[in-house]
């Protein structure tokens, strides 16, 4: 039987071949909630969370889910995704295929303390015909660095909940397209830097939709 | 041609020249009626599948034309009724009834013309028993008909919960331009939902993203979609968004030019709506039999099922995996060879989608390849329970 669980999670989207083995991990972030199933992992496929030491922190065979796709395609390629309970100390997440090593997602350092700036929302130039487009003008001053990964919301005055519009980007640089938000007016919009274990809201401003 | 008495004031009253008399035929001079169908989006003469409350219904009624002596045009009413007094429904067309050109049961509940239809009003739709009856037939412009058996209908209607639902577009580059969905491919998925799916609400939200890939699409895009789907509901879920909504992505396939093929992150055993899906978007051209604006409604149906357990029925053959050994029907169909089962699409004004009698031995269920695709009882029955039971993961 299934339940809803919240609490502190990471939540890790990986993907493995069952047959070669190779596997990677695509995506790696804070999480307050998970589905707790009784599907059968794969006890040869497991997350290991390590600390700087490499110590390990917690280990779990997954849940490797077949898609839908037709005979070979379900039977080779399975999609990972489990929320890890999260250990003060994570590091970085191991995906082990035999008990061998296949993808790592090493974290990087969190952010120094700061207050959320303000990044600058302005027109572009160039919308189209459909898009009115937003973006981060001080976006581009930011350069990958790896194991951090940037999340931009928008929560527009009509909405209760943040919209996501981009999940585990190497740069905050992404444009806002007013138009996704009917009859709102204004919207508040966040830029979250994460290491996937820890984050911070590095931005956060009020923009006028119309 | 009108002739009118203009004697007196006022508006002049017509002279209209009132039907033949539909002499009826038979040791009971009474105008027979078949049965009577209530449905919603599929159905059997014996209203076995679970009716929704607040959904909306349609009653058929369906009258033998062996029981009059010639031919005639026939309205009617019907009157429904929750265990207090009855309230009459006028129907929504009139019929033809000829007994020289008799047509079976079958051939009626194919044909909207064939049958008297009643659209239900929101009041006899609330949860719990309904009774209907027939309460008049007539001859429009002429003289009521007596009316044969059957007895009064009584039906439940069920509650059932949401379909919670967000619908994520994904905008690719296709090295010349971004592509996303048009606003109609959204549309005709969710009307869709709301029309095939077991539930009277579909909770639904949307908004188009950058994908976190790039044309052209293959075999595995829909895999990296699932996995940028999944990371993004992940995020939305912990900021507050109800964690028992399924999540979409909507992938148009830029004018055939790339097209995904959709796939779900799983067929989850249990109640899982974590388990995202992905499916193309666009102008069908006859894809599958299709010929409206898009085909991102029966696509997402089918790949969303999938997320709500649904395997594949194995039809065509050789064309598809036959992973649910239970399904019923033969061919993929929608019913059994004998028609018990007919498919009903309500329609949507908003998309300029007529009511449509769909014949369940012609039409494919939703987990099949196959063309001119429509749910079956077996996949709504399934559905409703799935849609239960994640209901319930959140008490309260």
């Amino acid at each position: 039987m299934s339940t809803i669980q919240s609490g502190d999670f990471v939540h890790v989207v990986a993907t493995v071949n069952m047959k070669t083995g190779d596997g990677k991990i695509l995506y790696v972030n804070p999480s307050t909630s998970t589905v707790q199933s009784d599907a059968a992992r794969e006890a040869n496929v497991e997350l290991v969370a390590e600390d700087a030491a490499g110590q390990p922190l917690h280990r779990e065979a997954v849940v490797v889910r077949r898609s839908s796709g037709d005979g070979g395609d379900r039977g080779d390629v399975g999609l990972i995704q489990s929320d890890l309970p999260r250990v003060d100390g994570m590091k970085s997440i191991a995906l082990l295929f035999n008990g061998k090593e296949v993808s790592r997602y090493a974290g990087g350092e969190p952010a120094p303390a700061a207050q959320p700036a303000n990044l600058g929302l302005a027109m572009t130039p160039e919308s189209g015909p459909h898009r009115r487009l937003l973006e981060l003008t001080q976006a581009g001053q930011f350069q990958p660095v790896d194991g951090v990964t940037y999340s931009v919301q928008v929560k527009p005055d009509t909405d209760g909940h943040w919209n996501t519009i981009a999940v585990g980007r190497p740069t905050p640089d992404v444009e806002i397209d007013r138009n996704q938000f009917p009859n709102a007016t204004k919207a508040e919009v966040r830029v979250l830097r994460t290491t996937g274990f820890d984050e911070q809201v590095i931005a956060h401003e009020t923009v006028d939709l119309f | 041609m009108t002739k009118l008495n203009n004697k007196g004031l006022g508006y002049p009253q017509p002279f209209r020249r009132r039907p033949p008399v539909m002499t009826l035929a038979g040791p009971a001079p009474a105008l027979a009626i078949r049965g009577i169908e209530i449905t919603q989006c599929v159905q059997d003469m014996a209203n076995s599948v679970d009716l929704i409350a607040e959904k909306t219904a349609v009653a058929r009624v369906y009258l033998d034309a062996a029981t009059i002596a010639r031919s005639g045009r026939v309205a009617g009413e019907i009157a429904w009724s929750r265990g207090a007094a009855e309230t009459y429904l006028p129907g929504l067309n009139a019929i033809t009834l000829d007994p020289a050109k008799p047509v079976s049961l079958g051939e009626q509940r194919a044909d909207m013309t064939k049958s008297l239809n009643f659209r239900l009003p929101p009041g006899a739709l609330a949860a719990g028993r309904l009774r209907l009856r027939v309460s008049r037939l007539y001859q429009p412009g002429g003289s009521d008909l007596a009316i044969g058996t059957p007895a009064p209908v009584e039906v439940t209607l069920k509650k059932a919960p949401p379909l919670r639902i967000r619908v994520i577009g994904l905008r690719y580059d296709n090295g010349q331009e971004n592509v996303s969905p048009a606003a109609i491919h959204f549309a005709y998925f969710k009307s869709f939902l709301l029309r095939a799916y077991p539930t009277a609400s579909v909770t639904w939200s949307q908004i188009v993203v950058d994908a976190d890939f790039r044309a052209p699409l293959n075999e595995s895009t829909a895999d990296l979609a699932n996995a940028q789907i999944a990371a993004l509901r992940s995020r939305e879920v912990s900021s507050g968004v109800d964690p028992r909504t399924h999540y979409f992505g909507l992938v148009d396939d830029d004018g055939s030019r790339n097209f995904m093929r959709g796939k779900a992150f799983a067929i989850p055993g249990t109640p899982q709506p974590d388990v995202v899906a992905s499916g193309p978007a666009g102008v069908p051209n006859g894809f599958a039999g299709d010929r409206d604006a898009s085909y991102a409604d029966w696509y997402g149906a089918h790949e969303l099922g999938h997320t709500f357990g649904r395997f594949h029925p194995g039809f065509p053959p050789g064309q598809q995996d036959a992973s649910d050994p239970a399904f019923p029907y033969a061919n993929g169909c929608i019913s059994p060879p004998d028609g018990r089962f007919a498919g009903f699409d309500v329609g949507d004004a908003a998309l300029q989608l007529p009511m449509t009698p769909l014949v369940g031995t012609s039409c494919h269920d939703i987990m099949t390849y196959a063309a001119n695709q429509w749910i079956s009882a077996y996949t709504y029955q399934a559905i409703l329970k799935r849609l239960a039971e994640e209901d319930a993961l959140v008490g309260g």
